[in-house]
């Protein structure tokens, strides 16, 4: 296999992947803990299921083409449209604590681009933001850190794949007591080859206008953890 | 090739209040596949009841069916279905239906129809736009039967495309969007969810409900084996949105029924009979 010169841009992606990045990713499970607490999702296999079935096509239809509009936005200095995109993702976020979990992951990450990186474009967005009251998604935030660090888009879709997974299996470690050798070994088939290159190949076919996933059990569970009496994640 | 049998028409309503306060109808076109029921004033809850029916058997293919209500000047409207809409097989063509809500100047819209029947091979595109201002008031309502569940046909629609947006004073606060296919991995979180999955959804925008449902709680205990609920509030605290999930009919009718109750009541309104003998 031949290796590509042009991998500069693989150390921040790696860095800005990892759980040592402060994303605030590992306080939430985005609605498996309601789930579980229903008794819909109880083991490894399960989530599994639950991961390839309802989680990847959710991925490849609805977030990642939504991550690479963004990323278009960004690359075409086009704020006013990237500012849309931010206001249609808080709207399609159709439960309040999946909006509110992208809203603090993205500001958080917004902050860290500040920290980290020189970058004008993110800074010029996040006042313009600023002004319209609203706050920057993480999918949105996302495309501003991989545009300053050179990502290939096909390298971000995959990371943002990998995000996901491992976010709700790191979450099913406390929730269903996984370990993590069972854990990567769910990371591992969730990132098969033919797989990831269904989902990227699907996600970039899918057009504005058409882009969503119809999930109401996820939904459903999602609201009902708002009032849970009791709860170890944000979401 | 164009099915000459096929239907393009609707409804184009407006509402507003007469001199006395009353509602009525301002303005009225209606054509096939849509009839128009003679309007109800009901008095207990001051609200116009208007009853759309389908004089043909339900949405066939090449059908393009367009719903326009605009509701103004404090005016109160209910508008509903006789029964459910059965979008029929479809051996080529879609159907199309293309729904617009206003709801302007104090008024109050409820637009709660039967259920929508996807049966065997049906291809249906549903687009929805409801515009609320800031001190009108909407609840629109949305349940979704995956076919003739009475007769074992459960999944065996060809496409179901979904778009519903919702704007309050201009600004998006709700967009959800859809395509189901039988085919994929489309179908499968709503399949999943009980062997017989019941789907209801209510969409509720109220500056009155800003910043909390009262009747929150309740819907949330209503939870059986058979029924899952859950409300959440939308983007930007323009109103809120309530999920269902059954196994039943009897425990799909009764959950959306008693939700409708609770969700009136949080808006300090009685519920509209929707006089279905």
């Amino acid at each position: 296999m031949s290796e590509t010169k042009n991998f500069e841009w693989l150390g921040g992606l790696i860095q800005t992947t990892d759980t040592l990045f402060p994303s605030g990713g590992y306080a939430h499970s985005y609605g498996l803990e309601e789930l579980v607490a229903l008794g819909r999702v109880n083991s490894g296999m399960e989530l599994e299921e639950f991961l390839m079935n309802e989680i990847l096509p959710a991925l490849e239809n609805l977030e990642l083409p939504y991550l690479r509009f963004c990323s278009e936005a960004v690359k075409n200095c086009e704020y006013e449209e990237l500012i849309n995109l931010n206001e249609m993702i808080s709207s399609w976020k159709l439960t309040r604590e999946t909006r509110e979990a992208g809203k603090s992951q993205g500001t958080q990450m917004i902050r860290m681009i500040r920290e980290v990186y020189n970058c004008p474009v993110s800074a010029e967005f996040n006042q313009m933001l600023q002004k319209t009251g609203s706050q920057c998604q993480q999918i949105t935030a996302t495309a501003l850190l991989r545009n300053v660090q050179q990502v290939p888009l096909k390298s971000s879709l995959v990371a943002w794949i990998y995000q996901a997974i491992s976010n709700f299996c790191s979450a099913s470690v406390k929730l269903l007591r996984l370990g993590e050798v069972a854990c990567q070994k769910i990371i591992h088939r969730c990132l098969e080859k033919e797989k990831i290159q269904k989902v990227i190949s699907g996600s970039l076919e899918v057009k504005r206008e058409s882009a969503g996933f119809f999930n109401p059990m996820l939904d459903v569970a999602s609201a009902r953890h708002e009032l849970a009496f009791s709860r170890l994640f944000i979401s | 090739m164009k099915n000459t049998l096929s239907l393009d028409g609707g409804v184009k309503l407006g509402c507003r209040r007469n001199s006395e306060g009353v509602p009525y109808l301002s303005s009225q076109h209606f054509s096939p596949p849509v009839h128009l029921s003679k309007p109800y004033f009901d008095q207990e809850t001051s609200s116009l009841l208007i009853n759309l029916s389908c004089p043909t058997a339900g949405l066939l293919a090449g059908d393009r069916m367009v719903c326009d209500i605009e509701v103004s000047d404090q005016a109160s409207m209910v508008v509903t279905t006789p029964g459910a809409t059965r979008s029929h097989f479809m051996r080529s063509g879609i159907a199309c239906v293309e729904q617009r809500f206003r709801i302007k100047e104090g008024a109050f819209l409820e637009f709660n129809p039967g259920a929508l029947i996807l049966q065997k091979a049906t291809n249906l595109q549903q687009v929805t736009e409801v515009e609320v201002d800031e001190d009108a008031e909407v609840l629109f309502v949305e349940k979704i039967l995956p076919g003739r569940i009475a007769h074992g046909e459960s999944f065996v629609f060809q496409k179901f495309s979904n778009q519903l947006r919702i704007k309050q004073e201009n600004q998006l606060v709700l967009s959800e969007s859809f395509t189901l296919d039988p085919e994929n991995e489309s179908i499968l979180p709503w399949k999943n969810s009980f062997p017989t999955p019941y789907y209801g959804s209510f969409y509720l925008i109220s500056k009155k409900l800003k910043e909390d449902l009262p009747c929150r709680e309740m819907i949330h205990r209503m939870n059986s084996e058979n029924l899952l609920t859950g409300a959440t509030s939308l983007h930007r605290s323009a109103g809120w949105m309530v999920k269902v999930l059954a196994g039943d009919p009897f425990e799909f009718k009764r959950a959306m029924k008693e939700i409708r109750e609770h969700l009136h009541s949080g808006l300090g309104r009685t519920p509209t009979n929707f006089r279905r003998y």
